[in-house]
């Protein structure tokens, strides 16, 4: 099963769920790197290791194949059990690239808030913060009429 | 003198046969195989005539040596038909709960009949007298355990009599107010949090992802052989709930059988 251009982040300042939802991007859009596309900017070098980043990848592909096999496998079938797994990765090259990422952090009632966007698509993902007494409040106004209703079924 | 004496033992043999119209040729304890004495069997049928003059139910209570001298298809067959050669039961209805034992396989089945003796003793309920005198029988201690049987069916007639069940726990009361309470908080809060905890869930959105479909390139891989080794089978088996009621058959008898 062939695999082309898994993405793995390959700076550990940018949490991996956040580059990870923020997927797909149009690699139709690549273009050979070149120093002109930095300046004005500040640049972090990568330090995720190739290995590193690679053997992240090559989980995703190796689950995505079991995924696809245990569907083909469980067809017909109520529920399909693994036995035992032998999946063999053959890793291609691996190589870098610089993908638009437009990051913003705030901070509201001393918790800090990130949010990504996926520069090609907009794609916008991040942790909404939650207010506490709405939560309470919510959670009050379902559960009141929820027991009245329950105390009325049960004593009648 | 002589007329006096004549008229006098008019009057008792009158007075004897009307003071108590059940016991007249109703053996409600009969045993063919001598094992309570004859004192026991003496005691427990004037019981037995106390229960039916007093709530117009019968208790019987029969042992014999082998239930197939009266019905081979079984016990519970055997006792019916006892009950129905002996015309046992009281009133128009001949109501009544029939106890028998058979001592050659140690068989016992517990019959009611009639619509009042048939509400009285619900399956429930001789399953819960079963509970009060098997154990007894069990110990050979056919006095006690018959003992045990008239107690407990006095009990639960005089229970339906009053409007109450005898067949629930004295603290079942208190239990089922308790899991009532229990039922109107918790369930509500349960379900008033899942729905939260989910609505929260879709507040955040990153999420790491464990697979990679849409970096496959060219045709997927499709599975082209198959095999199927069978390994083993798994059987579920549900008991079937107790119903609260009487299961009546259609000759209008309900009861149960068992070992003892």
């Amino acid at each position: 099963m062939p695999f082309e251009r898994i993405p793995a982040d390959a700076s550990s300042k940018m949490p991996d769920d956040y580059m990870d939802s923020i997927e797909p991007f149009d690699y139709s859009e690549l273009r050979p790197f070149s120093m002109a596309y930095l300046p004005g900017y500040l640049a972090d070098k990568y330090d995720v290791s190739m290995e590193e980043s690679s053997h992240r990848a090559g989980e995703r592909a190796k689950n995505t194949a079991e995924e696809l096999l245990r569907r083909d496998a469980a067809a017909g079938y109520m529920s399909c059990t693994p036995v035992s797994r032998n999946v063999q990765i053959h890793r291609g090259r691996v190589q870098y690239a610089l993908l638009p990422v437009w990051l913003l952090t705030t901070k509201w009632n001393g918790e800090n808030f990130l949010f990504a966007m996926n520069g090609q698509t907009g794609k916008l993902i991040g942790d909404l913060p939650v207010s506490k007494g709405r939560f309470w409040g919510l959670f009050a106004g379902i559960a009141l009429p929820l027991m009245i209703l329950t105390a009325l079924l049960v004593l009648l | 003198m002589k007329r006096k004496g004549i008229c006098l033992l008019l009057t008792l043999m009158l007075f004897f046969c009307f003071v108590s119209p059940v016991s007249a040729d109703t053996a409600f304890f009969t045993d063919e195989t001598g094992r309570p004495s004859p004192e026991e069997l003496y005691s427990l049928n004037d019981e037995a005539e106390r229960i039916a003059e007093e709530y117009f139910c019968g208790v019987y209570g029969y042992i014999v040596g082998d239930y197939e001298t009266y019905n081979s298809e079984s016990v519970y067959e055997a006792a019916k038909t006892i009950y129905q050669i002996n015309d046992l039961g009281v009133g128009e209805d001949h109501d009544g709960v029939l106890l028998l034992l058979s001592m050659e396989e140690r068989d016992y089945a517990l019959i009611a009949y009639g619509d009042f003796a048939n509400g009285t003793f619900t399956d429930a309920g001789k399953d819960y007298m079963a509970d009060v005198f098997l154990s007894s029988f069990g110990n050979d201690d056919w006095y006690g355990g018959f003992l045990d049987y008239l107690e407990v069916s006095e009990e639960m007639v005089a229970a339906e009599i009053s409007g109450t069940s005898a067949d629930v726990y004295e603290g079942s009361d208190d239990g089922s107010v308790i899991v009532s309470v229990l039922i109107i908080l918790l369930v509500p809060c349960g379900i008033a949090l899942l729905i939260c905890l989910l609505l929260r869930r879709g507040m955040k959105t990153a999420r790491k992802k464990y697979t990679a479909e849409e970096y496959i390139s060219g045709e997927k891989v499709e599975v082209t052989v198959r095999e199927d080794h069978f390994s083993h089978m798994t059987q579920v088996r549900t008991p079937i709930p107790k119903s609260d009621g009487t299961s009546i058959d259609i000759g209008g008898f309900s009861g149960k059988s068992g070992k003892f």
